[in-house]
């Protein structure tokens, strides 16, 4: 699938993704690359981000392994961005489809 | 690639960020690795799976200026309607397209398949008179024909049909959808749902039980006894044939099928029908005789007389 529309993704469906529950980085990871196929490492600087901005927040976790895991929450900002974005993408898909299966020019 | 290349080719690569910023992005990473050794990875698989560290730290780089997948759209919030007043027409002939003009949210009416509106009257159709100092804001120049109309209500100065919309050079009927947009006839019906459908409606609780109720009622209290008696002979035929219509039909009815659930419904109540009709006549004779008799004999045990043979 084109590079490009992956990463224009990627932020919806990791804020989509931690709309219904709190994770850690590899599970995000994890989940993200096994249905998309994009590489791990794309996720952390996304998650970098939307923490940056206030739409995410993290805490640590102590795990009886030993060492500490970082995990991801949503903030009500991130919730409003994922529906905007998530709007966002069902109208840009839809003129998408129709260019695609009318063959004529969208406005 | 082992983790400890990978690390020293990352924070070379972000080697521009100051070090705190560093390496909270390498504990991120390291975290990562630690977690996938727990799962069973090895640090080459690990590694492999991250991507390039050079290209993971030219990301970073970017950062703020990440691009946004899409422009965040302003939802605005509820807004009571500023309607301009009423003499003001825009150049676009439509009282609300003014700088209130919502933000790109899926609205049906700008979507590339709305047909456009008939054309209303403008300024220049009345001529002179509508032209008044302080009550009207004359119109601005009016846009050539050959012009494509501007987004979302496109009228043309001439009355000519504007051009470049869909259908603008040939006739098209069709039909709205309930999502507004326009279906012209003959459209190939290979659109996407984007709708998501259950595969049945869903029932409510207190309906399920219902008809789970009725179930049971006609299993037991119908079936069992009359059909027990009746299923030998002819009529119990019928009969076992109408039970069976009426539990399908009920549970067509539990799918939601009504119409063939009614049908079926109906036939099972004509079988029924039948066969007690049947029954009815073969047996009243025999019963009747077995109730005189059974009297008899009770009349007999009463009155204290040997029982005689029935």
């Amino acid at each position: 699938m084109n590079i490009q529309f992956k990463k224009g993704v990627l932020e919806m469906c990791v804020l989509l993704m931690l709309e219904h529950g709190d994770r850690y980085g590899y599970d995000i990871a994890n989940e993200l690359t096994r249905s998309i196929s994009i590489s791990d490492g794309t996720v952390y600087p996304i998650l970098r981000r939307l923490k940056q901005e206030n739409y995410v927040s993290s805490y640590l976790v102590e795990s009886p392994g030993g060492a500490p895991r970082k995990y991801y929450a949503i903030t009500p900002e991130g919730k409003k961005l994922a529906a905007s974005l998530a709007a966002e993408w069902q109208t840009f898909t839809q003129q998408v489809n129709l260019l695609i299966y009318r063959g004529g020019s969208s406005r | 690639m082992n983790k400890v290349e990978f690390i020293s080719r990352l924070s070379n690569a972000l080697s521009h960020l100051p070090p705190q910023e560093r390496e909270d992005i390498l504990n991120d990473y390291e975290e990562h690795f630690r977690i996938s050794a727990e799962m069973g990875n090895t640090e080459e698989q690990t590694a492999q799976g991250l991507g390039s560290p050079e290209e993971l730290g030219a990301t970073y780089a970017e950062g703020d200026a990440l691009e946004r997948p899409f422009e965040v759209p302003q939802i605005p919030a509820a807004q009571p309607d500023q309607r301009p007043a009423a003499a003001s027409f825009s150049e676009a002939g439509f009282p609300f397209e003014t700088e209130q003009k919502p933000a790109k949210a899926a609205n049906p009416f700008e979507s590339p398949n709305y047909p456009e509106p008939p054309r209303a009257p403008q300024p220049e159709d009345y001529g002179d008179p509508w032209v008044q100092e302080g009550v009207f804001q004359a119109a601005p120049e009016p846009p050539s024909a050959q012009q494509v109309p501007p987004q979302g209500y496109g009228y043309s100065q001439q009355g000519i049909p504007p051009t470049g919309y869909p259908g603008a050079d040939h006739e098209s009927t069709g039909y709205y959808d309930s999502q507004g947009y326009f279906h012209p006839d003959g459209e190939a019906a290979a659109q996407p749902q984007t709708a998501v459908y259950a595969p049945y409606p869903s029932r409510s609780q207190g309906e399920q039980i219902f008809f789970t109720v009725l179930l049971i009622f006609l299993t037991v209290f119908l079936v069992l006894p009359v059909g027990g008696g009746l299923a030998v002979v002819l009529w119990g035929v019928i009969f076992s044939v109408a039970i069976a219509a009426g539990c399908v039909a009920v549970a067509l009815f539990l799918v939601h099928f009504f119409n063939v659930g009614l049908a079926l419904l109906g036939g099972a109540a004509l079988c029924l029908c039948v066969a007690l009709f049947l029954a009815l006549i073969s047996y009243t004779a025999g019963v009747v005789k077995l109730a005189i008799s059974y009297f008899k004999m009770c009349g007999r045990v009463i009155s204290g007389q040997k029982e005689a043979a029935i």
